[in-house]
């Protein structure tokens, strides 16, 4: 091997260790998403790390508005047209993974955080 | 030795930039059969992952259109179907024709597949609040008779005596959530995929890991906590009944959706009751059924039924776990 091979290798592992840093600091930091879906599509993906003050958010569903506040530690369902509520009862979801649904408005809330493995890939309800 | 070395030292490099290796995944959420369902899939490329998704979601769309008891989708759907009751022989779509064939041929008396008019008397209620009277369920449950319906397979009709009505409620999502699992397993791109419908769940291939997929139980009584996790492995399903996700209260007393066919009323002496089985559809079938059977005769089916396990939880907080699950099912603290 000469000198430059020696470099290369170097260069090489030094990247290496960079990169990993680099991801593995990403994922340290809060990078949890706010996803809010209405029938089937995207309504918002708000990043939870940049939001400053609570915000309120109306989505015009079927039976009328439903309400739906987040700050940066997550979201609830503050008001709902629905009959049940159990969409409003669900209360503030904090933690990656985690979701409120108001089936008959089909209205999702869901935080997700890229590449965070959870504890349970599933769990039956 | 020394070409050796640099292989070594560029072959660890890559591995722990993640460059190699890198199993994707992709998930995506949908409203259907009046619940949530999700679907995850894993592989190395984004795209046929996505695809293969889309694909699934449309099968199950197939199901949900056919077995909807309260929606027009096509002309030969179930809704269709219970409008024609009494009118003779009925040609079905074939995917109800098979969901109609496969339940029937259990044979179980504790599933009844006509309770379409008793399911019809809960909901009125339950709009209100109040409690149906024993004649009221008794007239429903007239409807609901052995030969209520009859299936012609080869003609592929099916005759509903008068005023019957059938609701395929004990079966739809699991039937729904096989027929996607089935459709994920055509793409080979697909290495490992999770089919999630709530109370019906079903796993296909091995996470890039190679551990278990875990997969928690909630707990009956708290949502915010669990009953037990089980740890399975490549195509498993499990489905959970329980009396605690649609339910109204009316003086303290709890009226749940699952019925006991016999008496009309919802069945009382199980909470939850988890079924581990191949296929969604079959896990689907006897969470269900378990839910309506006594404990013990539960168990006891379950432990003569091969490759069917079971976790049962009775109104007394007593925890029942099949033999066959000793290694795989933790209960929670």
């Amino acid at each position: 091997m000469r000198k430059a091979d020696y470099l290369l290798v170097l260069v090489l592992v030094v990247l290496a260790i960079l990169g990993y840093g680099f991801f593995a600091l990403r994922s340290n930091s809060t990078n949890k998403i706010l996803i809010i879906k209405h029938d089937n599509t995207v309504v918002e993906r708000i990043p939870l790390k940049g939001v400053t003050a609570e915000t309120k958010l109306a989505i015009n569903v079927q039976d009328g508005t439903l309400i739906v506040r987040y700050d940066k530690n997550g979201a609830w369902v503050e008001e709902s047209p629905c009959p049940d509520k159990i969409c409003q009862h669900q209360g503030k979801i904090t933690k990656t993974g985690e979701t409120v649904a108001c089936v008959p408005e089909k209205v999702l809330l869901t935080i997700e955080e890229p590449q965070k493995e959870a504890e349970h890939d599933a769990i039956l309800k | 030795m020394r070409k050796v070395f640099f292989a070594v030292v560029l072959i660890s490099s890559l591995l722990t930039t993640g460059c190699f290796f890198q199993q994707k995944e992709y998930s995506d959420t949908r409203f259907l059969m009046d619940t949530l369902i999700k679907i995850t899939a894993y592989g190395e490329n984004q795209e046929p992952l996505e695809a293969a998704t889309t694909k699934a979601f449309k099968a199950l769309q197939a199901v949900a259109d056919v077995t909807d008891p309260y929606e027009s989708h096509l002309e030969d759907d179930l809704y269709a179907l219970n409008q024609k009751a009494g009118q003779g022989s009925v040609k079905v779509n074939p995917l109800l024709l098979n969901i109609l064939t496969k339940t029937e041929a259990f044979h179980h008396k504790q599933i009844n597949l006509a309770l379409g008019k008793v399911i019809e008397v809960w909901q009125a209620h339950g709009k209100d609040k109040t409690v149906p009277t024993k004649e009221e369920i008794q007239t429903a449950l007239s409807t609901a008779k052995p030969g209520a319906f009859t299936i012609n397979e080869i003609d592929g009709t099916v005759t509903l005596a008068p005023k019957a009505s059938l609701d395929l409620g004990a079966v739809a999502k699991g039937y729904g959530v096989e027929t996607a699992a089935l459709e994920l397993k055509k793409h080979p791109e697909v290495e490992a995929a999770l089919v999630n419908g709530g109370g019906n769940i079903k796993v296909i291939g091995t996470k890039k890991d190679g551990k278990p997929w875990r997969i928690g139980i909630q707990n009956p009584r708290d949502s915010k906590k669990l009953l037990g996790t089980l740890a399975l492995t490549d195509n498993i399903a499990v489905a959970t009944s329980g009396d605690y996700q649609r339910y109204y209260e009316v003086n303290g007393v709890r009226y749940h959706h699952i019925i006991d066919p016999v008496t009309g009323f919802p069945a009382r002496g199980t909470i939850s009751a988890t079924a581990i089985t191949t296929s969604a559809y079959v896990a689907d079938y006897y969470s269900t059924l378990l839910f309506v059977l006594p404990v013990d005769e539960a168990m006891k089916l379950v432990e003569n039924t091969k490759d069917l396990e079971a976790v049962i939880e009775d109104d007394q907080g007593k925890v029942y776990v099949s033999s066959g699950l000793k290694d795989k099912f933790t209960l929670a603290k």
